[in-house]
């Protein structure tokens, strides 16, 4: 079933660039050094783009990437964002926040960082690259002192899903929270699905985790049931792809959301069409979209048509 | 609660004939949490954006449910 669309969406995903100074093995948007897309949207088109957000009355914009600290005028269209009153999330791998930059983030507001970790050292950097778990740690300190709302963020895998116990807390150590997302087969992923992808046995056992630490925060679909496979939350059960929220990619093209960036999703470009008549357009998709019970992008990036949340309910009633 | 004032996180803005309420103090990057009110809440909303306003003032002006409503999700806060 099909939900209608808001006349705009309330929180956008922006991939600022594909440009990374890492490159991840689970990367859902296969960013990496030099990664950055022909026709990434200039200073001056980004900004035209705020104001539009600003004009539609989205009320979100979390950024990501590709890494959007390497982009040369993130600050300032962080700064546009913020001086318009919109809440930013920054998703980030955390290698590039020297103490200038941590400075003028420092002073912007309502901002949020989200500093991605996946794993315990050894996990982490097996898949972000050597030197990138010291680096992460590193950040987390000097966070610790300034007044930036920070939360880790763990993509949970086959190999890291026995290290979240130290991953809680090393980030409740210094203050930050932790949020869990679910892997999911988009980017490289979509290659290493089999790979990270969890067994029946880590998705009963995480489950169970969660229910004993409501603070850990979800917010994905895949977290809507409990260890029981009952309903725990009722709003993270329906996808809000292409309804509420959807993704803008580096050049401006309008997608249901950061995984499901596949060719015949694009709904539209932010400069050329415009962005709310780009969400207009998104309706069209829902359908695409919205047939399966939890993560679509799961059911389609994964080549099982029935994916893998119908299962989800199986493995947690059984 | 002498004056009643809208935190910055709390947005909204009116959908239809209703309001859109996002009460989002998170650092989620793709979540959104996000409620279906009554667009009573949004001209009280409206009302306290930007200015600060006495309690009194707002239980002069709205009906006294809605008044509770707003404080009670937090959507105001006491200063
Ligand atoms: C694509 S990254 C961009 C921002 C930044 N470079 C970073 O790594 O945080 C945004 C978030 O998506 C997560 N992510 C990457 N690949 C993923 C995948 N295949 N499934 C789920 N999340 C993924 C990252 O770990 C990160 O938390
Ligand atoms: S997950 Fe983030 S840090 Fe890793 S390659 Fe992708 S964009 Fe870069």
């Amino acid at each position: 079933m099909a939900t209608d669309p808001l006349s705009a969406p309330v929180t956008i995903t922006w991939e600022v660039t594909l440009g990374c100074n890492l490159h991840c093995d689970h990367c859902l948007s296969g960013s990496g050094p030099g990664h950055e897309m022909p026709g990434e949207l200039t200073t001056e088109e980004a900004k035209s783009f705020i104001a539009e957000c600003d004009e539609m009355d989205v009320f979100q914009v979390n950024i990501g990437g590709g890494e959007p600290f390497v982009r040369s005028d993130f600050l300032e269209l962080l700064e546009e964002l913020t001086g318009r009153g919109i809440s930013t999330c920054v998703s980030t791998n955390g290698t590039q926040l020297d103490e200038a930059t941590l400075d003028r983030v420092e002073s912007m507001d309502p901002l949020y960082l989200q500093v991605s970790l996946d794993g315990l050292q050894a996990e982490n950097d097996a898949i972000r690259g050597e030197g990138v778990y010291d680096a992460v740690v590193d950040s987390l300190e000097r966070l610790e002192d300034r007044d930036i709302g920070t939360t880790l963020n763990t993509v949970v895998t086959r190999q890291n899903v026995d290290d979240l116990p130290e991953i809680y807390d090393l980030a409740r150590e210094h203050g930050a929270g932790l949020r869990l997302n679910r892997f999911r087969p988009s980017g490289r992923g979509e290659d290493n699905w089999d790979h990270f992808r969890l067994t029946t046995d880590q998705i009963k056992w995480l489950h169970e985790w969660l229910s004993d630490r409501p603070k850990v925060r979800t917010g994905d679909s895949f977290f809507y049931l409990n260890a029981m496979g009952e309903v725990r939350n009722e709003t993270l059960k329906e996808c809000g792809a292409g309804s509420m929220t959807c993704l803008v990619d580096p050049v401006g093209d309008v997608y249901p959301c950061a995984f499901t960036q596949w060719d015949g999703l694009a709904s539209g470009n932010v400069v050329e069409d415009g962005f709310q008549s780009a969400w207009d357009e998104i309706a069209s998709l829902r359908t695409e979209v919205d047939d399966h019970e939890g993560c679509p992008a799961v059911a389609i990036g994964s080549d099982d048509p029935s994916g893998e949340d119908p299962q989800l309910r199986a493995i947690l009633d059984d | 609660m002498a004056t009643v004032r809208k935190p910055d996180h709390v947005k909204y803005r009116r959908e239809g004939d209703h309001g859109l309420v996002y009460d989002h103090e998170n650092y989620g990057y793709e979540d959104a949490s996000l409620t279906t009110v009554h667009s009573r809440i949004v001209d009280l909303l409206e009302y306290v954006d930007g200015s600060p306003r006495p309690r009194e003032d707002l239980d002069a002006a709205f009906e006294q449910a809605v008044v509770e409503a707003a404080v009670e999700e937090g959507y105001v806060r006491g200063d």
